[in-house]
């Protein structure tokens, strides 16, 4: 039975994903009939092939089975500007990993308009992406300087994403590594962004649907609201600050007490980011403290997770970088007086560097390790080799 | 008549004067539809990156030089050649230097920049550096230099580097001229921007000039 429900509903999704690729495009060509003398269509596509030796799937997999680290990838982005202040974006994702139970290898990860009047206004509307944290930025603008994802954007907890459980019993659920995300990267909400930004402050602000750390909570009734203010003032650092709440559980989530709604319960991230650059050298690092609302009480837990990040270019061709990152969970009541952390704390470690044969094609090499306290499968390490072009 | 000829040579190559008065000269023209369209993420982010107005209006239609004048003469470097990065444009935007000379890449905006160049003709990177301060590179080498910056991918500017004097940039019009070249074979190698480079064989005569006109 419960074999038949999962089909059914890996069947409604795929649906609602196909409905999603079928407007967007729709969209997409209504817009450029409407505006023909204006219209040129831009595209870029990047194309991924990466070989890997070690269990990349455990601790990169995200929640479709799409992987930074999986053998062929493609993303294209297609854009036209409409009017001089009206344009319209489409990212498509390809990748051969994605579980075909769950979704299609191809699909599209964001479309949306962007109405930019002055650059103290910009309107972004549709299927658009973070509005939190720097590293979505980096990653949809392909500067990702490594292959896979901060472990703060990528990584999924034990929190079950369709039930309200009690804290005890989440404790038997450490591990499970297919639960809530903390601060998924590659999940782009349908909603409005307002922005904007002067020499050195910036601003933006944020309503959608589902949350970023559920991407099937879209499904509930819920609405998700985020801002974040940045400051670019001196030379080479950027510093930001941004808050999110959503309804993070998926709609019809068992276990929901009597006289709550699924939206009532919540998660909120905090999140900073810094950014430090000069001559050769770049660093990034990012800090997120979230909470959700669980059990019948609707009692907050906690986990705090953060990452640094940096680069050096040794030549015009040749960089090496960096990453720590780690996940702190709260500790919470395990019974008999005694306290442990609501999921295995992790600390990932990821070494590489890359080499750029041309200014579109760069070849990256990448060792990841990770350390997960507590835990029967305490160490996972594997490395990875990367080619990456843009046609 | 032939004695004040004979005066007038001598006169000439004891003051290292040229004894031609030949050279080439044309018309360049260039057809919109052939050029390369522009791609990749600079295509994508920007509204209009097709041309940068303020550096279109200056740019030359077209770069020619002789590439392959016999002799080892260095030519003289160019003073004061500078790329500025401003308004998040390099200023200029096509920039025609002698082998030798050292090139200057003051940052004017108040953001970094990053420039660098995987040409083959010369490869560099300067890193990040603020508003007021200048880094400079050396090119030792003719050919075609595509410059960039890092941050900003929609800036995209070219440095021709040529091997010795003889050589132009077209006026407004597309005309253009190198006067007082030796007589001889040589090859013509005509650039312009988001065209394919040509390569013409050309023969200068004392006598005349050779007069062409070359289609993009």
């Amino acid at each position: 039975m419960s074999k038949i429900d999962l089909s059914l509903k890996v069947k409604k999704n795929k649906i609602l994903n196909n409905k999603i690729l079928g407007i967007s495009l729709i969209i997409f060509m209504i817009s450029l009939c409407s505006f023909p003398a204006r219209s040129q269509v831009n595209s870029v596509y990047f194309f991924e092939m990466t070989g890997s030796a070690g269990d990349k799937t455990a601790v990169n997999d995200n929640n479709r089975g799409d992987n930074p680290f999986n053998q062929i990838r493609a993303k294209w982005f297609i854009n036209s500007w409409l009017t001089d202040k009206l344009g319209v974006f489409v990212k498509v994702l390809y990748d051969d990993g994605i579980d075909v139970m769950y979704d299609d290898k191809i699909r599209i990860d964001g479309a949306y308009f962007l109405y930019s009047p002055t650059s103290k206004l910009n309107i972004k509307a549709g299927k658009i992406p973070s509005t939190l944290g720097s590293f979505p930025e980096r990653n949809y603008l392909e500067k990702n300087d490594l292959i896979g994802s901060p472990l703060m954007y990528q990584y999924r907890t034990g929190l079950p994403k369709g039930t309200v459980i009690e804290a005890q019993d989440l404790l038997s659920l450490k591990g499970a590594k297919n639960g809530n995300n903390i601060i998924y990267e590659a999940c782009w909400n349908n909603g409005v962004e307002v922005s904007g930004n002067n020499s050195w402050i910036g601003y933006k602000l944020a309503v959608t649907d589902g949350s970023l750390v559920n991407p099937p909570s879209n499904s509930n009734d819920g609405f998700q609201f985020m801002g974040k203010l940045s400051v670019n003032k001196g030379p080479g650092i950027k510093a930001g600050i941004g808050y999110g709440i959503s309804s993070y559980l998926k709609a019809n989530s068992t276990n929901i007490p009597s006289g709550t709604k699924t939206e009532d319960y919540r998660s909120t991230s905090i999140i900073t980011d810094l950014e430090y650059t000069a001559g050769y050298l770049e660093t990034h690092a990012e800090f997120i403290h979230n909470t959700y609302d669980i059990g019948s009480n609707r009692d907050e837990i906690s986990l705090d997770s953060f990452f640094v990040e940096g680069k050096y270019k040794i030549k015009p061709r040749f960089y090496i970088a960096a990453r720590w990152g780690r996940i702190i969970f709260e500790k919470i009541n395990a019974g008999n007086n005694s306290k442990e952390t609501w999921d295995h704390n992790i600390t990932r470690f990821e070494f590489g560097g890359g080499y750029k044969y041309s200014r579109k094609t760069i070849l990256k090499a990448v060792a990841q390790y990770n350390y997960y306290e507590d835990d029967v499968m305490d160490k996972i390490i594997f490395y990875a080799f990367q080619i990456k072009t843009e046609l | 008549m032939f004695r004040i000829k004979i005066i007038i040579l001598s006169l000439m190559v004891i003051y290292n004067l040229p004894v031609y008065a030949a050279g080439i000269k044309g018309k360049v023209v260039i057809n919109q539809q052939a050029a390369r369209k522009p791609s990749g993420l600079s295509a994508l982010y920007k509204k209009d990156v097709t041309t940068t107005p303020a550096a279109a209006q200056s740019d030359p239609m077209a770069v020619l030089f002789i590439k392959d004048f016999p002799g080892s003469e260095q030519p003289d470097p160019v003073e004061n050649a500078a790329i500025a990065q401003k308004n998040m444009t390099f200023h200029p935007n096509i920039l025609t230097i002698t082998v030798g000379t050292e090139v200057a890449f003051p940052n004017m905006d108040m953001i970094y920049h990053n420039v660098f160049s995987l040409s083959e003709t010369k490869e560099f990177d300067l890193g990040r550096y603020e508003k007021g301060k200048s880094k400079s590179v050396l090119f030792d080498k003719s050919g075609i230099v595509e410059v960039f910056c890092e941050i900003h991918s929609h800036m995209h500017a070219y440095i021709i580097v040529v091997p010795n004097k003889y050589y132009c940039l077209t006026r407004d019009d597309g005309s253009f001229e190198i006067m007082d070249i030796p007589p001889g074979k040589y090859t013509l190698v005509a650039w312009s921007k988001k065209h394919p480079v040509k390569e013409i064989p050309v023969t200068v005569t004392d006598n005349e000039d050779l007069e062409l006109t070359i289609e993009f």
